[in-house]
Formats: C-alpha cells, sequence, structure tokens
C-alpha cells in the first residue's frame, strides 16, 4: 500500500504508520529504503532512514510517496552474518506499516528478537539483496523455507527436519525431500540429499 | 451406536435457526442449489454512505465502528446458497458504486459447521491452508489493485503466520483452550467455530459484483463438499503427494469442478506448490522446533546453574548423585532412615514440600525404591560389621511439611 503524508491525512497518517517500518520511494534513485516513520508534529513528518540513520522530515504535501508492505514469512538474512525467521502476527492493532504489534522475529537460536531500526536495517538494505545461496557459513538460509544453523541442523521454517554435514542434508523423514530437491536442483546448490 | 461428535455437540450448540423462503418465491434461483445443498452462510457485507433502508427480507443491519462515512454493515441471517443468492440479488438491485467501498470495507462469510464432526472441519481446514494462496489469487485477481488483501491486517493469510490448521487437531486431543489463543484477524477465523458453530472466510474486500460474491460463495461451499465427502487420510494423500503441474490442475477441478478455471490465475502453480509446503509445514511433528529447542536449552542452562549451586553446597568427598527430584533429595539428605518413605501419600508430601513437580512422583518413587533398598543393605551389611549405620536429619517446615535439613528451600536458593 503506498501512501503520502498530507495535511488532510496527518491524524490518519499518525495513527496508522507512526512507530512503523516503511519503504521511502526514491524517485530519483529509483529504488525504495527502509525508514523508520517516528512522529509528526503537524506539518512535518519525522523519520529516520538508513542514510546514516539521522532524522529526516518531509512536509506535509511535499508528495513523498511511502509504500507500506508486510514482511514475507520466512528466513532473512542480515547484513552481520545472522538469519532470521520473520512471520506476520494477525493480532488486532492499527498500525499498517511494520511494527512489534504485527511482526515477529526469530533467532535461529529460537531467541526473540526486537523488531527495531538495527535490526530491520540490518536485513533490509540495499548492501544485502536477499538473494539465497549456499556457503561453508553458518547460520545460513537456503530459501524462505529452508535454514541451517550453526550446530548443522536444518530447519523448515521453525521445524527440525535434519543435519548437515560437508555438504550432505540428512533429512529425518522423505517429508520435504521434494521440496528440498527441488530447492537445490534449481539453485544449483552443491548440497546432496538423503533421508536417514 | 454412538452418535459422531459434531461441532454442535463438542461445543454445546443448537443448529441456527434457518432463514427460507417458499420455493415459488425462489423464481431463477430455485434450480441452483449450491455445490453443498445443506451449507447455511451467513454473509457480512460491510458498506460506506450506506443507508439501512436497503435492508432486505432475510438481512439485518448494524453500525460498524471500523468503517467510515456513514458505514454500515449488513448481514444475512443463516441460509442456503439458493436462499441467499436471492437475498443478494434484491439486496444489489440497490445500485452501488465506488463511493460506497473504501479499503476499509470487506464480505465476510460465515459458514456453518454445527453438523460438521471435528475430522471433517479438520479435512477443511487442510485443504484451506493448501489453496490458501489460489484463493487469495483469485480475490486480488477481481478486488481493486490497490486493496491487496493479502497484505491488509484485518485478514492475514495463514501461509504468513505460524498458525495452522494443526490447531483444530490438536482440539480433537482435547485442548480446547487453543480456540481462545486463535487470532480474529485471521484471513480464515476459527474463533467463530467455538461461539457461534461457524467459520469465517475474511478475504474478500467490498464489491457489488454478485457474479463475483456468488463464485466465492460457490468456492467455499465445494471446500465444504469435499470435506464432508471424503475421508482425512485420502485428502491429506492427495494433497501432500502434489508435486507435478497435471496433479495441480487435477486437484483444483477435483475440489472445485465448475469454479476451477477461475481459481486457474495467473502463477496458481506456484501458489499451489507453496500451499503444499505450508500443509508440510503443518504436518510436521511439532516437537523438534526452534521454540521448543530454545525452551529446551534454557531448560538445560538452568540445570546447569542449580547443578553449579549444588555443587558448591557439597562437602568434598561427597557422593554425587543426578540433579533434580528425588536425586537432589537423595543427594542432599543424610541417608534415610527406613520406614520413612514407607508410605506413598507421605513422599507426595515431601515431594510437595520439596516444590518439586508433582508429576514427577513415579520417577521419584522407584528412585526413593532403588535408595531404601541400598539403605536396607547398607543396615544389613551395618549389623553385620557390627558398626551403626548414620541417622539422618530432618527439618520440619512451618507449614508442617518435613524437608532434609541441609535441603535449600526456594527463598534460598
Amino acid at each position: 500500500m503506498y501512501d503520502t503524508y498530507t495535511q488532510e491525512n496527518q491524524r490518519d497518517f499518525a495513527a496508522r504508520y507512526c512507530d512503523t517500518f516503511g519503504w521511502l520511494i526514491d524517485e530519483k534513485r529509483n529504488n525504495k529504503r527502509l525508514v523508520y516513520l517516528a512522529e509528526t508534529d503537524g506539518d512535518h513528518l519525522y523519520f529516520y532512514s538508513q542514510l546514516g540513520g539521522v532524522k529526516q522530515h518531509t512536509i506535509a504535501g511535499a508528495g513523498v510517496m511511502f509504500e507500506f508492505i508486510p514482511v514475507d514469512h520466512g528466513w532473512f538474512k542480515a547484513d552481520n552474518g545472522a538469519i532470521y525467521l520473520l512471520t506476520r502476527v494477525p493480532a488486532r492493532q492499527w498500525k499498517r506499516g511494520i511494527s512489534r504489534s504485527n511482526t515477529s522475529i526469530t533467532g535461529i537460536t529460537g531467541n526473540n528478537v526486537p523488531v527495531n531500526f538495527e535490526v530491520m536495517s540490518s536485513i533490509f538494505n540495499e548492501k544485502n539483496p536477499q538473494t539465497y545461496t549456499y556457503s561453508s557459513a553458518r547460520p545460513i538460509a537456503l530459501s524462505k523455507h529452508f535454514a541451517i544453523d550453526a550446530k548443522k541442523n536444518v530447519f523448515f521454517y521453525d521445524s527440525l527436519i535434519g543435519t548437515e554435514d560437508n555438504g550432505i542434508i540428512t533429512l529425518k523423514n522423505n517429508h520435504v525431500l521434494q521440496e528440498l530437491q527441488d530447492l537445490v536442483r534449481r539453485k544449483k546448490l552443491p548440497l546432496e540429499i538423503k533421508v536417514g | 451406536m454412538a452418535k459422531p461428535l459434531t461441532i454442535a455437540r463438542l461445543f454445546g450448540r443448537r443448529n441456527p435457526t434457518v432463514y427460507t423462503v417458499e420455493t415459488s418465491l425462489l423464481g431463477k434461483f430455485a434450480d441452483d442449489k449450491g455445490p453443498d445443498p445443506f451449507l447455511l452462510y451467513g454473509v457480512e457485507l460491510e458498506i460506506e454512505n450506506a443507508s439501512s433502508d436497503w435492508t432486505v427480507d432475510g438481512m439485518q443491519w448494524k453500525e460498524d465502528g471500523s468503517l467510515r462515512n456513514e458505514g454500515l454493515e449488513f448481514i444475512t441471517q443463516p441460509m442456503h446458497y439458493t436462499t441467499l443468492s436471492r437475498c443478494l440479488s434484491t439486496f444489489f438491485e440497490t445500485e452501488l458504486d465506488s463511493d460506497n467501498y473504501s479499503e476499509r470495507c470487506s464480505i465476510h462469510v460465515h459458514a456453518n459447521c454445527l453438523d460438521m464432526t471435528l475430522q471433517q472441519v479438520t479435512t477443511l481446514l487442510m485443504m484451506y491452508q493448501t489453496f490458501e494462496q489460489v484463493l487469495f489469487h483469485f480475490i486480488d485477481n477481481n478486488s481493486n489493485p490497490s486493496w491487496n488483501r493479502q497484505q491488509n491486517i484485518f485478514c492475514v493469510p495463514w501461509s504468513e503466520t505460524q498458525l495452522t490448521f494443526r490447531a483444530l487437531q490438536e482440539m480433537a486431543e482435547g485442548n480446547y483452550h487453543l480456540l481462545h489463543r486463535w487470532q480474529k484477524y485471521t484471513a480464515l477465523n476459527l474463533i467463530p467455530l467455538g461461539t457461534q458453530g461457524t467459520i469465517e472466510f475474511r478475504h474478500m474486500g467490498g464489491t457489488n459484483d454478485l457474479t463475483y460474491i456468488n463464485m466465492w460463495l460457490r468456492i467455499i461451499g465445494h471446500l465444504f463438499r469435499v470435506a464432508k465427502s471424503y475421508e482425512f487420510d485420502f485428502i491429506k494423500s492427495r494433497l501432500v503427494n502434489l508435486n507435478t503441474t497435471s496433479q495441480y490442475d487435477a486437484i483444483l477441478d477435483f475440489v472445485f469442478a465448475e469454479c476451477a478455471d477461475s481459481l486457474r490465475t495467473f502463477g496458481y502453480h506456484y501458489c499451489l506448490e507453496n500451499g503444499v509446503l505450508n500443509l508440510k509445514y503443518a504436518l510436521a511433528p511439532t516437537a523438534d522446533t526452534l521454540g521448543s529447542m530454545a525452551a529446551s536449552e534454557r531448560r538445560e542452562a538452568a540445570r546447569q546453574r542449580n547443578r553449579q549451586w549444588v555443587e558448591a553446597q557439597v562437602p568434598n568427598g561427597a557422593n554425587p548423585v543426578p540433579f533434580g527430584g528425588a536425586g537432589e533429595l537423595l543427594r542432599r539428605a543424610p541417608p534415610i532412615p527406613l520406614g520413612v518413605f514407607d508410605e506413598a501419600e507421605r513422599i507426595v508430601e515431601a515431594v510437595g514440600g520439596l516444590n518439586v513437580n508433582i508429576r514427577r512422583a513415579d520417577d521419584l518413587l522407584r528412585r526413593i525404591d532403588e535408595r531404601v533398598a541400598a539403605r536396607r543393605q547398607d543396615i544389613l551389611d551395618a549389623t553385620i560389621n557390627g558398626t551403626q549405620a548414620p541417622v539422618p536429619q530432618f527439618n520440619w517446615t512451618p507449614d508442617g511439611r518435613w524437608i532434609a535439613a541441609d535441603f535449600p528451600r526456594n527463598e534460598d536458593r
């Protein structure tokens, strides 16, 4: 959903989007970047972006466009090497951007991760395209569905399905064998899969 | 033969009063009974700039706080497909246009499950889990593009959350409280199952396109038809083994019959592929998940800390025994005199006094039996050797229980 801050929608905009994350549409650079919409004071909308994390503002009616889309469910890699399982939370709330109340982030060790600027910007930034691949780094996300942790456990979302050792994934059963084989074939991952 | 356990019996609900009209009044609608002639629908139409005068027979209106611009919600009484088609057709004779609909407006369809067994509902939800993205594509392809319903916060797809139809399976095992933890703002809302005996399809945005609404009602009807006609295992085996384009086409035809073509939107193969994966996630064993593993690791860390604490309290040379429950009791206490633990009740009382999970009582009893047997041997040995076994010391707690003298109380930890 696209929205822009105007004189007419000040109250609605503040209620829906303040204290949430969205994307600032940068038409000059033909891209969009993650922003945290902090507050409004009538004429101004204040937000933080990944450009140095400084507080910026736009004036009501300036036509600056924001996009508000929820996260996809799945594994995402951060630029610091961590991987996170993002999930939407269908709880009652008014916030339409990504917020603490409608998004859950879980680390590969099962820990709850706060939905804050540091974490969000480490996941969604231009230098960190969410292209899934395979390497010796651990943890690693193979796709939105599958990930391997530092102990070489293989997860299907948050469900433990097997282990990996030297490029050989041993599944506990053949439940998602087909899907993993498809993933390896499509992405040409140097992985062998067998059922233990 | 026992009556099947229906949702009505499970939740103690009576079948609703069905709105009917005389067959002669049904006119052209009389012949089309829908995919499931017995299925009762209840439809909520959210409309802005609305007037209560628009209400027709079989329908009520109420104000809705989530709407603006004089928005009203028109709610049909429980009725079958034939009657509902007629009712909606009459209602939409009022000319509505884009002013009456915004992204705030939705059409919610309640479908009655009171006459279904828990397993039939589980089958239905398993199919829903698989077809959810296909259904959303159908909805989004026919709605205002800017209203992207999948991204709407009022009808979050199951596939974007960790909610699955497994909740119903767990309910079948007696965990009825799961329904209380369900979230209303999921695309398929299960909360009304416990309150009205219905499930609520919240996918559809506001529209006055009757053909589109009727198609949606028929799609829902087909899910119910199949769920009532086939066994869970049969449907499950068909769904989990889907992996070719031709199978995807075949399953759409099998489940949705004449509506299947409407669901063959661009990319529906991909949606079904994801749907099968989501189904497999729902079917995966729940024991080994990140959450449970993390909890298990937290428990282990706590055990380590406790073990270190206990080790720090024990004099050098004391016999180490496993930490926790009876192990701790035995390790902390001096040898237990025979007769102290000869009554199970007193053991449980002792366990309660030590604030150990009562469910471990069996394990405690086994360990205590072993310890008592060992003690018996000690006394025998002492008798043979002419020595005396040391007598343990016990203290009484303020609430009348006894504990080993050097056993740490909760407040000491």
